[in-house]
This record gives C-alpha cells, sequence and structure tokens, in this order.
C-alpha cells in the first residue's frame, strides 16, 4: 500500500508485473494480468502509459462473452502499424491484486473484430485514455511491482 | 529602522471570477455576510458544483469543436454531430470524442445515441473489488519459468503450480477449461 505523506492512501494493490519481450524483436513490455468483463480467466495485457486508447484482444473479448452489437461504433484504426477493423465500447477491467483488493474500471476499449487482423499471441494493451486516467497507479522496478488503487471521490473533486 | 505600512487601506477590488463579466460564477457573490474567510466559500461552492459546472459556459477550444468544419449537405445537426464523434474515434482521440458527446448531448438531450455514445465514452470508473486478492498468480509464473522449454509455442492454462491445459491454439484451451479459473498465457 502506497500513502501520501498526510497518510491517506494513494493505492490499496499490488501485482508483480512481467518485464519482457512480447513479440519477437521488440523491447521489454510491462505487462500485468486482468479479468474482462468479470470473466474467470485471467489475461496478459501491455500496461502502456503512453497509449491513448486501450485495446482488448479478440481471444479476450470472445472469452469474455463481448457482444460487437454493444459497440457504439465500428471503424478501422491504425494499431501498430496495421489497418484493423475495431469496435469500440464499454467493458470492465479488473486489474488483479496479488496483495489487497482488485480495482474494476469500466473503460472504453476497442475490440478488434477478426482474429486474422490480430496477432492470436499479441495480448491486450491498456492505455491512458479511457483506463488509467483515472487510477492511482505506481511502478517499483527493483521488485516488479505495479501498484494501484481507485481514486475516493474526494480525491476526484 | 522598520517601514510601516501604509494604514490607510484601499476597498479591494472583487477578485477576477467574481467580476459581472463571469456571469456564472455571479451567484457566488450572494453569500450571506460572515462567509467570506476562504475555506467557508470554498464550502459554499463545492455544495454548488454541480449547478457551477453546468451553467458554465462552452470553453473556446470546446466549442470549435462543436462548430468547426462542418461540411454542408441535407444532414442534420444530430447526424453531423455523430458523424463527428466517430471521426475523432477513428482517429483514436478518445478524449476529444468524449468531450464532444458531452456538448453534444446537452444540445440533443433526447437523442439515444449521442447518449450511448456518452456513456460509452464517459471518464473511466474505479472501483475497488470485493474480490481479490489471486493468491496463486505468481505461483503460475514461476511455474512458467520452470518449464517454458517444454512448452514454447503453445498457450497455457495454470492455476498455482498445476497445468489445467495447454494447447497450440488458445480458443481450444479456452474451450477445455469450461467455467474453471484460470491465468491462460502464450509461452514464449
Amino acid at each position: 500500500m502506497l500513502k501520501y505523506f498526510d497518510d491517506t492512501t494513494f493505492t490499496t494493490s499490488l501485482q508483480k508485473y512481467v518485464y519482457a519481450p512480447v513479440l519477437r524483436d521488440e523491447d521489454n513490455r510491462i505487462q500485468i494480468s486482468v479479468y474482462f468483463n468479470s470473466s474467470r480467466i485471467a489475461f496478459d495485457a501491455i500496461l502502456d502509459t503512453g497509449a491513448p486508447y486501450s485495446i482488448c484482444a479478440p481471444l479476450a473479448a470472445d472469452a469474455a462473452g463481448f457482444d460487437h452489437r454493444s459497440a457504439i461504433d465500428t471503424g478501422r484504426m491504425i494499431i501498430r502499424g496495421m489497418s484493423i477493423a475495431c469496435s469500440i465500447a464499454r467493458m470492465r477491467i479488473t486489474l488483479i491484486a496479488e496483495k489487497g483488493a482488485n480495482v474494476d474500471v469500466d473503460a472504453t476499449v476497442f475490440v478488434p473484430q477478426s482474429y486474422e487482423q490480430w496477432p492470436e499471441d499479441l495480448p491486450s494493451f491498456i492505455g491512458m485514455g479511457g483506463f488509467l486516467e483515472r487510477i492511482h497507479f505506481g511502478f517499483a522496478p527493483e521488485d516488479d511491482h505495479f501498484h494501484f488503487g481507485a481514486p475516493t471521490i474526494t480525491t476526484l473533486v | 529602522m522598520i517601514a510601516s505600512l501604509p494604514t490607510e487601506s484601499k476597498p479591494k477590488a472583487p477578485p477576477a471570477f467574481m467580476s459581472a463579466e463571469n456571469d456564472h460564477v455571479v451567484k457566488f457573490s450572494k453569500l450571506p455576510k460572515g462567509l467570506t474567510a476562504p475555506s467557508k466559500r470554498m464550502l459554499s461552492q463545492k455544495k454548488k458544483l454541480p449547478q457551477y459546472w453546468a451553467r458554465l459556459p462552452v470553453a473556446p477550444h470546446k466549442r470549435e469543436l462543436l462548430t468547426s468544419n462542418f461540411p454542408e449537405g441535407s444532414a442534420s445537426r444530430e447526424e453531423l454531430l455523430i458523424g463527428r464523434i466517430k471521426a475523432l474515434l477513428r482517429k483514436g482521440l478518445i478524449l476529444k470524442a468524449r468531450e464532444l458527446s458531452e456538448l453534444a448531448e446537452k444540445e440533443h438531450p433526447n437523442s439515444s445515441k449521442i447518449r450511448q455514445m456518452r456513456e460509452v465514452l464517459a471518464p473511466p470508473v474505479a472501483k475497488v473489488s470485493n474480490s481479490g486478492p489471486l493468491t496463486w498468480l505468481s505461483d503460475s509464473r514461476c511455474w512458467l519459468q520452470q518449464n517454458k522449454q517444454e512448452y514454447i509455442g503453445q498457450w497455457v492454462a495454470l492455476r498455482g503450480n498445476t497445468l489445467l491445459a495447454s494447447g497450440a491454439s488458445a480458443s481450444e484451451v479456452v474451450a477445455k477449461l469450461g467455467s474453471q479459473e484460470a491465468y491462460l498465457t502464450f509461452v514464449r
């Protein structure tokens, strides 16, 4: 648990992350485990604080029972140099805690519409826009710990 | 010699935010007498926050989102706004699309399509869950490190030190899992 100087809580939970390449010939990426739509399968997701939005991999979306008809729009996005047809929807993503409590985030995500366009072994992406922008988080690189927590209402006001 | 401060005090000009130009905050100047301490004023303003934000004029940069570069044509204003939100989304500009959906809803409060867009694009809401912690996740990753050579190029589903399923395709492994709780990963 991380605290502010006045002893109030900053983060409530932590998960040990994996710091390794995701695809061949790539640098290390921070990978954490999350649940999508409260499913019971923990999937890997790349934590990318520089990404403007989050992407749920088609495999994870299917396992979580995601229905593309719930999307507000579908369109082609350029993701990692590929033009990919995506649905844009609201989804619950749970940051899994190894210590502390899980944190549920109702987030805006892009979901690629077909497996052909998204390499099966490419995980989901957790980005700043629509997800990380409203949670507290920090990294402890000496022990690969990702600290996170939900801000209280008073913090947001 | 210590310079003394001038004793004659000039009447203080009202703070800029209370000027007549900013008519959306003028109501705050109607506080009862005696509530002049900043903390009390803050408290009073905090209670009025929802009304305060509702009365805020649209900032120039946001107004631009509503007005600029709309194509001429037969489409209704509502359709044009929806089209613009979608165009912003396709460029990956979630925050701009969110701002526009909020403004569009104020302009078209009865449009279900715009309301749905505003709800999907709303800022994320984070809540501490009743579930967790997941104590076996580290064990699964340790198991993976020790046994990865056998499973390179495959998908594996683990629960702690137990291998629940493995296979060449993720869908096949998910199908084998059924409703079991597991950590699913591709072995590199």
